[in-house]
């Protein structure tokens, strides 16, 4: 009988708690309406509007109540909250048919699916009502929107962010290049440095000064991680080579200004084989970490953490020596030395691969539009990059200007600032940091005025920008660039109409097929093989000799095959896109 | 000498049973090792200080600092998503062991209908799946979108479940059930008073298996679920994990310039999370291992 019982009361048990629970998921079904995955508005109109976004780990979602979104709840009645999708996700979403309110997608990649799928709807007639900002921001983009991404209907149907037709003419801080201990360099009385033989000189002075750090740990010249494929080899040495490597193919590269790509592999002046060249000659002089062919990045953050580099490739890749001693003066900076400082660039149409759409199934595509034309407006990026007018920044003869808390704030970073909500992400903001508002003829990005990027500065940037005669780091690449002693993204921009701008920058860079890809795939191994004999050889006659062997054997694995193809699609491309060659 | 009861007579050293002995403990033990060790460098890092671990850890701690358990065990929504996880479990567990259990039972009796057709219509889907975009479509069309027993109806039947109770209840012997009809009980007494207090070791292994599943499963939270009262609690540290991952990857034009303070590194965090994660399940399996073994038992004899 009690064994009975127990099975009843088993039994009763179970199925009151799944009456609760489906009674339970019912009732919140209706708060927040989603037999859908679209938004609702609740008792005071405030529209929620849903946002899908190609990636996951945002911290939107994290931050609901921040100043900046109790703002655009105050401005345009709406509140955003992210639905995180990975390409699984995206895919079964697509396939479902049911998008959330707003879709953030690549039209290269998602384009034909949203749009020949009737998923999204064209935001013409939108515009003309809700859209006066965008009309008056951004009407070149929307034009090549509805010349490209459209699907030949000529119609508007992605909005990008973070657009940018016009250089900044405000330089932010370098942050790649020759990225070496500021103070060291300066004690060594900041010789200059023209190639990377100077900057081996350089290293070496510094390095009999300071063979081990305080606590006794070994320091060395320079040293590399391997667990990110050839990076070491092909981004670092920009500053020399002028050669900026291109999306589609790590193999590949671009000279400055040049409408032409490079194998780095085969041509005997690319990065790769001026990284050899430092890397060996580094070897040769006892300058070189012994870990560097082994290292993963993880140790190699650990070691920078420790101050037991000299020279980096950039001022994010020294772990957290920055963030314990900057303020004590000591620290990373990139030199401003060689031919290019890695700065500068437009981008006229904008995060391409980040833009916006309006879902079909959206019940508020009004309310979707009007936030659009927010973010996109010179006030709606104002806000959400520097904060609230009154809280965060006030009016000062006629200028924005950031209040010291709001910077002291933002220094200091941390949880109160991430409470705020400002800049909280990027890419839900329509126009670059560097536009400049029309109104008051400072940058939308308040951060990013003279005044705020002085006030902001660390000990070591203070005293790195002074020693160059400047307020902040990014002034004295900014002099420099005018004086014509370095060269930047912006340089060859300078002699191009507007229209040539955006074509230049419209480039569709050819992408690799299948094959292809395994080809690159093994090329890779190969050279990362390669690159440890060539970095140990003995002496410049092996080195030498190495190279040539070497190139041999890369052309003989079908590196040639690769350059063939995409130099025939680069040209191709430079033509849809109207580029004269 | 007296040799009381307690005293054992000496046996001569037999060399070959010593060997076998040492050899036996030394393989065990390196087995040992080998399979508690990983374990191990997980808890030591996830209680180790973030940057020091960096370098290596490996038999102790490299610092201390329960920095990463105090950011994951303060993330919003973790104490909801943990009771529903728990609440998913236990139904979860309930419902597949009821409706598996029933179902083969239901599939022994060589009366019922149509019963070679149904079993092999679930042998099917144990070897085909359909993908992510049919079950998907599938869960939308019976409106389990943002609905709990999305979590516990889906699995409530599994194949593989079902023919090891088949199997084990084709083992009992038959004069059990045919006295209890003779006694007058139906199919569904004969069920709950015979079949299935007997089978509880084969109950329990697939409770088990079924707890450990739901306890573990995210993505049909991912794909399925957006009302934040039902987000569980291995999706909740799947997208800390992914924001710690995306903030230590940002691109330099994303990065602010001023120096931002990293507390913990995306390692530490994945270890923690790790040993949250684990530490419930290492609890509960060895109280019922007891069931595994005496499943195994039972088949061994009766083989």
């Amino acid at each position: 009988m009690r064994r009975k019982g127990k099975g009843r009361a088993a039994a009763a048990l179970l199925l009151s708690f799944m009456v609760t629970l489906t009674a339970c998921s019912g009732g919140a079904e209706n708060t927040t309406g989603n037999a859908s995955q679209t938004g609702t508005a609740d008792k005071n109109g405030i529209v929620t509007l849903r946002v899908l976004v190609n990636e996951t780990g945002t911290n939107w979602n994290t931050y609901p109540d921040s100043d900046i979104a109790k703002e655009i709840e105050k401005k345009v009645g709406v509140k955003i909250e992210y639905v995180e999708a990975d390409a699984n996700k995206m895919n079964v979403l697509l396939a479902g048919g049911d998008l959330p309110d707003i879709v953030r997608a690549d039209p290269t990649q998602y384009g034909k699916q949203l749009i020949d799928g009737k998923l999204i709807i064209p935001m013409d007639d939108l515009l003309g009502k809700y859209g006066k900002d965008i009309q008056e921001s951004i009407p070149t983009v929307v034009d090549y929107s509805r010349d490209n991404w459209s699907e030949g209907q000529k119609k508007l149907y992605f909005l990008p962010p973070q657009i940018q037709a016009d250089p900044s003419p405000i330089y932010p801080n370098l942050t790649i290049g020759p990225t070496m201990r500021w103070d060291y360099y300066k004690e060594a009385g900041t010789p200059p440095i023209n190639s990377t033989d100077d900057l081996l000189n350089v290293l070496q002075q510094i390095s009999a000064k300071h063979p081990t750090t305080e606590e006794g740990k070994k320091i060395y010249g320079v040293s590399m991680w391997q667990d990110w494929g050839l990076w070491p080899y092909i981004i670092p040495f920009t500053w020399i080579t002028q050669q900026s490597a291109i999306g589609s193919s790590d193999l590949f590269a671009k000279p400055l200004g040049e409408h032409r790509l490079i194998n780095v592999l085969t041509d005997e002046n690319s990065n790769y084989w001026v990284a050899m060249d430092f890397y060996n000659k580094a070897y040769r002089m006892g300058l070189l970490d012994p870990d560097a062919l082994t290292m993963k990045n993880n140790d190699y953050m650990a070691k920078a953490t420790a101050g037991q580099f000299i020279l980096g490739p950039a001022t994010w890749a020294m772990g957290d020596y920055n963030a314990k001693y900057a303020k004590d003066g000591k620290g990373f900076m990139v030199l401003p030395v060689g031919k290019q400082a890695w700065s500068g660039g437009v981008r006229p149409v904008g995060w391409a691969d980040k833009s916006y759409a309006i879902s079909k199934s959206s019940k508020y595509p009004e309310k979707a539009m009007e936030f659009l034309n927010y973010i996109h407006s010179y006030e709606g990026a104002r806000t959400l990059y520097s904060g609230i007018e009154g809280t965060h920044w006030k009016m000062e003869n006629g200028k924005p200007q950031l209040t010291k808390e709001t910077i002291d704030m933002k220094v200091n970073g941390g949880d109160a600032w991430e409470r705020t909500g400002i800049a909280l992400d990027q890419n839900l903001i329509g126009l670059g940091g560097s536009v400049i508002d029309p109104k008051t003829k400072t940058p939308v990005n308040l951060f990013s005025t003279e005044e705020a990027m002085a006030a902001s500065s660390t000990a070591l940037e203070k005293d790195f920008s002074k020693h160059y005669e400047s307020s902040y780091p990014g002034e004295v690449v900014s002099k420099m660039v005018q004086e014509g002693k370095l060269q930047d993204e912006n340089t060859p921009l300078q002699n191009m109409t507007a229209e040539e701008i955006v074509q230049e920058n419209t480039v569709v860079l050819p992408v690799l097929n299948d094959d292809l890809l395994k080809l690159e795939t093994q090329l890779k191994e190969l050279a990362a093989r390669t690159a440890a004999t060539m970095i140990l050889s003995k002496a410049d006659e092996d080195f030498a000799a190495n190279k040539q062997d070497a190139i041999a054997a890369f052309k003989a694995a079908g590196a040639d095959q690769l350059t063939q193809f995409l130099t025939t699609e680069y040209s191709k491309a430079l033509q849809t896109a109207g580029v004269k060659q | 000498m007296e040799k009381t009861a307690g005293m054992r007579t000496r046996k001569p050293i037999n060399w070959s049973d010593m060997t076998f002995s040492v050899v036996n403990y030394t393989l065990l033990t390196i087995l040992l090792i080998i399979t508690i060790y990983p374990f191990y460098y997980i808890f030591i890092y996830s209680i180790s200080d973030s940057f020091q671990a960096q370098s290596g850890v490996f038999l102790w701690p490299a610092g201390f600092s329960l920095e990463s358990y105090r950011a994951t065990l303060q993330l919003n929504g973790l104490q909801e998503a943990a009771v529903v996880s728990v609440l998913r479990t236990i139904v979860g567990t309930i419902l597949t062991v009821l409706c598996c259990s029933f179902f083969a039972y239901l599939i022994t009796k060589r009366e019922m209908p149509l019963r070679k057709l149904i079993y092999r219509f679930v042998l099917i889907t144990m070897y085909f799946n359909a993908g992510f975009i049919p079950w998907y479509l599938t869960m939308k069309a019976y409106g389990l979108q943002n609905n709990f027993l999305l979590y516990v109806l889906p699995t409530a039947l599994s194949g593989f479940n079902i023919i090891l109770i088949k199997t084990f209840i084709e083992q009992l012997p038959p004069a059990l059930e045919e006295s209890a009809k003779i006694d007058g009980a139906g199919y569904f007494t004969i069920f709950t008073r015979v079949i299935f207090p007997l089978s509880t070791p084969i109950i329990a292994t697939i409770a088990v298996f079924a707890a450990l599943g739901q306890w573990n499963t995210w993505f049909d939270n991912f794909f399925l679920v957006e009302n934040p009262n039902l987000q569980t609690l291995q999706l909740v540290l799947y997208n800390f994990l992914n924001q710690s991952n995306s903030i230590s990857s940002m691109s330099a034009a994303e990065m602010t310039n001023s120096a931002e303070v990293r507390t913990m590194t995306p390692q530490s965090i994945q270890m923690t999370i790790t040993m949250l994660v684990t530490l419930p399940i290492v609890v509960v399996y060895p109280m019922l291992q007891r069931f595994f073994v005496k499943g195994i038992m039972m088949g061994a004899v009766k083989g």
